[in-house]
């Protein structure tokens, strides 16, 4: 029931407005234009410039990093800060290898440290592209992973299957497959896919802009 | 008119309700949906970033596509009417050949409410600082939200409701790691059920029991499994937790499955590769994106 207000009330300010948020709240006059290839034109005029600073409150940089390794109180700390920050500030850095250690603790005997490795890979938490790659299409950890999820542009396909990438390289055995590690023999088969068939059309790209599939 | 108006403002309201009802029986997070406490109650949802996707244009090879969707789990046809809060700040930030620092970005802002309010794409451009405080660029061009837009210099953009793409068995993840599900938090400082340790079971809680199977809500997360599983699968005999049954029940496609399927906001910049590289030493970028607020909150 606290939820059920909690959104209702936010969902009726989205219907009727915010115009106590401050920021822009003028729209210029509408002109939609002659379309050009069956896209509309801008408007013949931008809203009055804007100096105020904004303070950032929210961070995305790899999908997936944060909600499998970061306890969820701490987000609110990643959000304020830069990616690239680092521990201690940001508390992403070193919840990624106390994590993995909970469920892959370090072998001696493979000599592989499954932790310290998808830190170093999955932080700084951005997205690596290289736009000097036309022919590849796009793939989540390409680079990192020289190729092995699919090409060397990197970035990430709407169809990527980022959960069952993440999960097997933390929990299975993508990184010793591709040479990144020794097979530590830790893998864990029951964490490392969530076994969702191909994605369905409403995920992935339709051929014209903006390619993502309209609302359901 | 005055009618028709009370009309509108009837249906807007069992809309609304409707939605409520709805949201609240599928609250959740999955990518980085539903972030943190504050971002899920927000009044206006379009500050939580759900995900970023960056892809060759398939109409173009000159080109590049970026995706930055926000406003998690908008309900099966209230797609377009949610909208974008304008006291906000979208950016695509930019560090090139490098991790750090950003020295490009791309920033969207919105003026105006409801559906005829209309979005401004400033950049892509140096920053006007690097940090978590930030300004805006100069402004590229104003187009209407909900409207694909060419713009003169090679750009395409598009803000507005589009179906999430995301897709995960979110009810399997919470049965063992509850801590990530924000209804188990009570508010922006609960620790929640991450007291108990890396692995736990939140029970779903907050969303219904005819939406959460039974299997997931009641999974031991000391045992942690997906589902879908051929039976007799086990975590493997190195497993530090254990040698134990992977489930074989069934998955569950959340965003994909349950109401008719979920929705976002999108920003989509469809942008020639030239305006990211040209006067840079690296065509290897590093990305991320961030909401930032001119409250602060």
């Amino acid at each position: 029931m606290k939820y059920t207000l909690i959104t209702a009330a936010a969902l009726g300010a989205a219907t009727l407005g915010l115009a106590a948020c401050g920021g822009n709240t003028t729209a210029p006059p509408r002109n939609l234009g002659t379309p050009t290839g069956g896209l509309a034109t801008p408007f013949p005029t931008n809203p009055p410039a804007i100096t105020a600073a904004y303070t950032q409150i929210e961070l995305w940089g790899r999908p997936a990093v944060k909600e499998a390794f970061e306890n969820f109180n701490d987000h609110k700390t990643t959000n304020a800060v830069e990616p690239y920050v680092g521990s201690p500030a940001d508390p992403l850095q070193g919840e990624i290898k106390s994590f993995e250690d909970t469920v892959r603790p370090p072998s001696t005997s493979a000599n592989t440290d499954y932790g310290t490795t998808l830190q170093a890979i999955l932080y700084p938490d951005e997205m690596q592209v290289n736009l000097a790659d036309t022919t590849d299409k796009a793939s989540y950890l390409g680079i990192e992973t020289k190729g092995a999820t699919g090409g060397l542009f990197g970035g990430r396909d709407l169809s990527d299957d980022v959960v069952d990438i993440s999960l097997g390289a933390a929990f299975g055995n993508t990184l010793s497959k591709i040479g990144v590690l020794a097979d530590d023999g830790e893998e864990n088969t029951c964490i490392s896919s969530d076994n969702l068939p191909s994605p369905r059309a409403s995920q992935t790209k339709t051929s014209t802009f903006p390619y993502l599939a309209g609302p359901h | 008119m005055r009618t028709s108006r009370l009309i509108g403002t009837a249906t807007a309201v069992v809309a609304v309700a409707v939605a409520g009802v709805l949201y609240t029986a599928h609250a959740a997070k999955s990518s980085d949906h539903q972030d943190t406490y504050n971002l899920a109650t927000r009044a206006n949802t379009s500050a939580d970033i759900t995900d970023m996707y960056v892809f060759p244009s398939p109409v173009n090879a000159a080109n590049v596509v970026i995706a930055v969707n926000v406003s998690p789990l908008i309900p099966a046809g209230m797609g377009t009417s949610t909208f974008f809060d304008p006291s906000l700040m979208w950016q695509i930030k930019i560090a090139h050949g490098d991790t750090a620092p950003e020295d490009q970005v791309i920033q969207f802002g919105v003026t105006g409410t409801g559906a005829t309010q209309s979005v401004t794409l400033y950049g892509p451009a140096a920053p006007n600082q690097v940090g978590t405080a930030n300004t805006f660029v100069a402004p590229t061009a104003t187009f209407a939200y909900n409207t694909a837009t060419q713009l003169p210099n090679g750009i395409k953009v598009f803000a507005g409701p589009r179906a999430d793409p995301f897709f995960i068995d979110l009810f399997a993840l919470f049965s063992f790691l509850g801590d990530r599900n924000w209804s188990t938090h009570t508010s922006q400082t609960d620790p929640g059920p991450e007291t108990q340790g890396p692995l736990s079971n939140g029970d779903n809680v907050g969303i219904e029991t005819a939406d959460a199977p039974a299997y997931d809500k009641t999974a031991n997360p000391a045992q942690p499994t997906f589902n879908g599983f051929t039976a007799g699968t086990t975590a493997g005999a190195g497993s530090a937790l254990g040698n134990y049954a992977c489930s074989a029940n069934p998955v569950t496609d959340t965003l994909a499955d349950l109401g008719g399927g979920f929705n976002v906001l999108s920003f989509v910049v469809e942008i020639p590769r030239t305006l990211l590289t040209n006067g840079y030493t690296s065509s290897s970028l590093h990305l991320w994106a961030t909401v930032n607020s001119s409250t602060g909150t």
